[in-house]
């Protein structure tokens, strides 16, 4: 492995080395021969059996089960195969907030070189996109041993601005994909809700797997101000004078209201969501999410047929 | 103008309402808010946004109801400090002012700074001026001339201008130029207004105020404001530190009040001006030591000297003057110049014959009096003025107090003789007579022996009448004794073989339940019953009332020659109502030796003994002579009580018929008066000094050579005056508290206040609402803020 500086937390790496970001997309049957050249390594593993419906392709019908039971299901599989992932990261003017220790690009950053680290070592491929509202920067996909090293050269010394753009974004990279992908979303998504939403829904269309990874500031989650503030926008000249005690409520509605759309598109995506919080460790989100996603890739593969 | 004057009649500190522009502070204390804040550069600004937008009317209505109860709150803060007055609504005004001064001569004293009378005219003068402001009529008293009502001073205003009401006869409506006339007078009597010589009549004054109240229409608040020096003496009843109680007098004149309806509808305010100290020494009295001066007989003129104060006073010294009893004016009703005597003052026709210093009097303990005793002689008969001054000290005016001492030449002893003899020792009066007048030594008394019935000239200018061993007297007698012992003359009947009981019973009835001359009690004191010998040891005499006045001589002594004194007959007898038994014999039954009585303004005696050697020894006797000297002179008509009187109280005494008389008063006023009802009466005496009376003859009338000597009368102050102990807040209250008096006191009464508060105030309401609406406040912020 190079050795890794920036971005990459050792500590953080340390406690993520013995869990595995897997692709959790089910595909159906068996992608061999058109795809297996591509594809070094892939493997799939059955994970259950369906019903056969008009239309399906005769290929994926299990005969053994026909010849037991007397009716016609298909076999699913997992693709096990070597992922594609890409850590799209924004770096807009917004990600330079930060009223602790950390800006919310920082967190991000580090959540994005952690997963991408953890997807090298798994030996798949990774690939980096940086973003405002265009794509500033683009590393394809590779699962070659520069690949980290260079998504660590890019992170090193950026200074994020600009505004935030989102379902374009994806729109750009996903065409320049050769296949399905994993995306790690990294960004605070603040864009328009519906924007978000076509975005995510974009790469639902497109077969796409996504992590979505809100980082959020703990004074934005909390809203501690008291006095009076003049708050100025980051990406663009907006400025208010308000006091802010007397906004928080309100204002904690409306972020909470935006946070549960995401949570809810997401999860109507089945993608996973996760609101990382520059006030809080990093470690365990990640874990969470990682052994979560490992659980349900299990599961999903030891289910039968009745 | 009229806007500026109607505010500050509606507020009692309208200065404050500048206060108001204060209104202004919430709104820049806001706006300066906006001016300091911190910047925080900010990712999630359309969030901010959103909810900004969405709240951002209710925090305007929030900014808005809190900014409208700041405002509300410090304009209730400045209304409630400022006092407005809502008239109309359970509010009075003040309807009338009436101040009293009190110019009584305590006011005179004096601290250093001023006199009590000057801070009290300072007092008066700005509350006339303040209501002459306020065109609140004033009506303006002098505390020791009720009788004269008070100076009124109204105003017209709008309705009385039409011509709708009419005040009453004594208050003057004057249009505004003749009222700042009318006011310039008023303020310049104040200023002017001597103190006067005679005592606060303050019951009298609140009885004049209560007949002008009943007499007005209106039914509205009166403030009675009194500058005084309010001392115990006018205000407490009673003498020294113990009293508490209000004078009666005082009491009953403010029942009167409350029994009205007025007392509720005045507010008094009092303008305490007195001084905390209480320091004074004073002459209470000049007199002679004896009822009878005589003429060549030498007598002592007492002056008593009174230290009225808390400290003790050291090295008193002063000075008496003894005038000519005969300078009078050259006529009657002429003014006689000015004596040159400073201390007499320009009192009419005192000349200064003799100027004596008193002897210093070293110490003086507070509270106690010290009588300085100057032996004289005068010289001749007459009325002698005499006046007398010690040191000044903070109050002169009763550092000097003046008399008029009568002095006769001898006091006539009428003698009638019931028993003339062959000699002058054989006849009742012989050693009676030979006792008064002993040939050779003055006593002051000229006995006169008749033996036949008494007339009225006999009786003319008699002292004393002796009546020896009288067997009956005629009832004309009776009469013309009787009237000479009612009005201040002596009459003694000394027993004898010549006297019956039986005779003397019918010429004296009793005189208890019907008595016969109108209830008036009878001349003789006693009842007689029979004649009685001595049995066993000849009785002695006993001295009964030793306090007796006509046995001073003999006080303390023991043993004297009285005791060796035995009598052998007299009569049984029983005082009548009202005599005194001041000897009795110690024959077995005690019987009453001599039995005296007071009859009117005289007395009358009875010597249960002869007046010779009949019926005992004691002619012989050395105690003889001066028991019936002491006796004589008790019994004779005093020097007129009414050579002095207290000023401001009437000056009058008996006139003789046909004689009207020739007043000349200190500062040489003169005036003719004629006596009504016997008496004469000079009504306006209130200055301190000698009063010259010069009587004259009625043309047509026979007018007795007595009655045309000219004599003197001494004014004095009132010795309750020279008492300057104050009152105090504390005794005042508790006194007036119980007659149900409210008042407000202090050395400089705020006049703004003490007027508005009456008024429909409204502060406490003010205040009331300015804390509802400060907690309303405090809980709007809180909740708003909260949200």
């Amino acid at each position: 492995m190079p050795r890794l500086e920036g971005f990459f937390d050792p500590e953080l790496l340390a406690r993520l080395s013995r869990l595995e970001l897997t692709a959790r997309r089910m595909v159906d049957g068996f992608l061999a021969g058109k795809n297996r050249s591509n594809r070094h390594g892939f493997s799939v593993e059955f994970v259950e059996h369906r019903e056969y419906s008009p239309g399906d392709d005769l290929r994926h019908l299990d005969w053994k089960v026909l010849g037991r039971m007397d009716r016609l299901y298909v076999k699913r599989y997992e693709e096990e195969t070597n992922i594609t992932a890409v850590l799209v990261l924004d770096t807009s003017g917004s990600m330079t907030y930060g009223s602790g220790a950390l800006t919310k690009f920082e967190l991000g950053a580090y959540a994005a070189s952690a997963l991408g680290y953890l997807l090298h070592r798994q030996r798949d491929a990774v690939g980096l996109v940086l973003h405002d509202s265009e794509v500033r920067a683009f590393l394809p996909p590779s699962a070659k041993q520069v690949a980290i090293a260079s998504i660590a050269a890019k992170l090193q010394g950026l200074k994020p601005s600009g505004k935030t753009g989102f379902e374009d974004i994806l729109t750009r990279v996903a065409h320049d994909l050769p296949r399905r992908c994993l995306f790690i979303l990294v960004s605070d998504f603040f864009v328009p809700i519906d924007k978000f939403v076509a975005g995510i829904k974009f790469l639902e269309h497109h077969g796409h797997d996504a992590i979505v990874l809100q980082t959020l500031d703990e004074a934005e989650l909390s809203f501690p101000f008291r006095s009076n503030t003049l708050f100025r926008g980051l990406e663009d000249s907006r400025e208010m004078l308000t006091e802010p005690h007397r906004l928080r409520t309100r204002y904690l509605d409306v972020l909470g209201r935006f946070l549960e759309a995401v949570r809810k598109q997401c999860a109507a995506s089945a993608f996973d969501h996760e609101l990382l919080s520059t006030g809080k460790s990093l470690a365990p989100v990640l874990s969470t999410l990682l052994a979560a996603r490992s659980r349900r890739r299990k599961a999903g593969s030891r289910k039968e047929p009745a | 103008m009229r806007f500026l004057a109607a505010l500050a009649d509606s507020f009692v500190n309208p200065a404050i309402l500048g206060g108001l522009v204060l209104l202004s502070a919430p709104i820049i204390i806001h706006l300066l808010n906006k001016r300091h804040f911190e910047i925080v550069p900010w990712a999630a600004m359309d969030f901010l946004l959103q909810a900004e937008s969405r709240n951002r009317r209710r925090v305007r209505l929030e900014d808005l109801i809190l900014l409208l109860l700041r405002m509300l709150i410090i304009g209730l803060i400045v209304f409630t400090v400022a006092r407005p007055l809502l008239r109309g609504v359970g509010a009075s005004r003040e309807e009338e002012r009436i101040i009293v001064l009190d110019d009584s001569f305590s006011m005179e004293a004096s601290d250093g700074a001023g006199t009590a009378l000057s801070f009290a005219k300072q007092a008066v003068v700005s509350q006339v001026e303040d209501a002459v402001g306020r065109s609140v009529p004033v009506s303006l008293w002098f505390g020791t001339r009720p009788e004269a009502g008070g100076m009124d001073l109204a105003f017209e205003t709008g309705d009385e201008a039409s011509g709708t009401e009419s005040s009453g006869a004594e208050s003057s409506r004057t249009e505004a130029p003749e009222s700042a006339e009318r006011a310039a007078g008023l303020l310049a009597s104040v200023r002017e207004t001597p103190a006067s010589s005679v005592r606060l009549r303050l019951p009298a004054l609140l009885d004049r105020i209560a007949e002008k109240l009943e007499g007005s229409k209106d039914g509205g608040l009166r403030s009675v404001v009194i500058a005084s020096d309010f001392r115990a003496a006018d205000w407490l009843e009673g003498e020294g530190a113990e009293r508490s109680a209000l004078r009666s007098e005082l009491a009953a004149s403010f029942a009167a009040l409350a029994k009205q309806g007025s007392l509720e509808k005045l507010r008094f305010r009092f303008v305490d001006v007195g001084s905390s100290s209480r320091e004074n020494t004073a002459v209470a009295d000049i007199r002679a030591s004896t009822d009878h001066p005589i003429a060549k007989v030498p007598t002592r003129i007492l002056i008593d000297i009174r230290n009225l104060g808390a400290a003790e006073r050291r090295f008193i010294t002063g000075e008496l003057e003894v005038g000519d009893p005969e300078a009078v004016p050259q006529e009657p009703g002429v003014a006689v110049a000015a004596s040159s005597s400073a201390s007499a003052g320009a009192h009419a026709g005192f000349r200064v014959l003799h100027r004596i210093p008193l002897a210093s009097i070293e110490s003086l303990a507070p509270g106690k009096s010290a009588t300085v005793e100057i032996e004289f002689t005068f010289e001749k008969p007459g009325t002698y003025p005499v006046a007398v001054r010690i040191e000044g000290d903070r109050l002169p005016r009763d550092d000097g107090a003046f008399g008029a001492i009568e002095v006769s030449e001898g006091v006539r002893v009428l003698v009638v003789d019931g028993d003339p003899g062959t000699s002058r020792f054989t006849s009742e009066a012989g050693f009676l007579a030979a006792a008064l007048a002993p040939r050779g030594l003055p006593t002051g008394l000229l006995p006169r022996r008749i033996t036949g019935d008494i007339t009225s000239r006999d009786l003319e200018d008699a002292g004393a009448v002796l009546i020896l061993n009288r067997e009956r007297l005629s009832p004309d007698e009776i009469r013309l004794l009787g009237d000479f012992a009612r009005t201040g003359g002596g009459v003694g009947f000394f027993l004898g073989s010549r006297v019956s009981a039986e005779a003397y019973a019918e010429c004296f009835p009793p005189d208890a339940e019907g008595a016969p001359e109108g209830g008036q009690v009878g001349l003789f004191p006693a009842t007689l019953s029979k004649v009685k010998d001595a049995e066993g040891p000849r009785p002695r005499l006993r001295i009964s009332d030793a306090a007796h006045p006509a046995f001073e001589p003999f006080r303390g002594i023991e043993g004297s020659s009285l005791d060796q004194v035995g009598f052998d007959r007299f009569f049984e007898i029983e005082p009548r109502r009202g005599g005194r038994i001041a000897a009795r014999f110690t024959d077995p039954g005690t019987t009453p030796a001599i039995i005296d009585r007071a009859v009117g303004k005289g007395r009358s005696a009875i010597f249960n003994l002869s007046a010779d050697r009949d019926w005992n020894d004691w002619p012989a006797d050395p105690s003889y002579p001066i028991v019936l000297q002491e006796w004589t002179r008790y019994l004779a008509r005093r020097g007129s009580s009414e050579s002095t009187f207290i000023v401001g109280e009437p000056l009058t005494w008996e006139a003789a018929p046909g004689v009207e008389y020739a007043v000349a008063a200190p500062g040489g006023k003169t005036e003719t008066l004629r006596p009504e009802g016997g008496r004469v009466l000079v009504s306006a005496a209130r200055e301190p000094g000698l009063y010259r009376i010069v009587p004259l003859a009625i043309a047509g009338s026979e007018a007795p050579r007595r009655s045309l000597e000219p004599f003197w009368r001494a004014g004095r102050l009132d010795p309750v005056e020279s008492d300057l102990e104050p009152a105090g807040e504390a005794r005042l209250r508790a006194a007036l508290g119980a007659a149900g008096v409210e008042f407000s006191l202090g050395r400089d009464v705020d006049v703004d206040v003490f007027r508005k508060s009456e008024e429909g105030e409204t502060w406490r309401a003010l205040a009331s609402c300015a804390g509802i609406f400060l907690v309303l406040e405090l809980l709007a912020a809180w909740w708003f803020g909260r949200r």
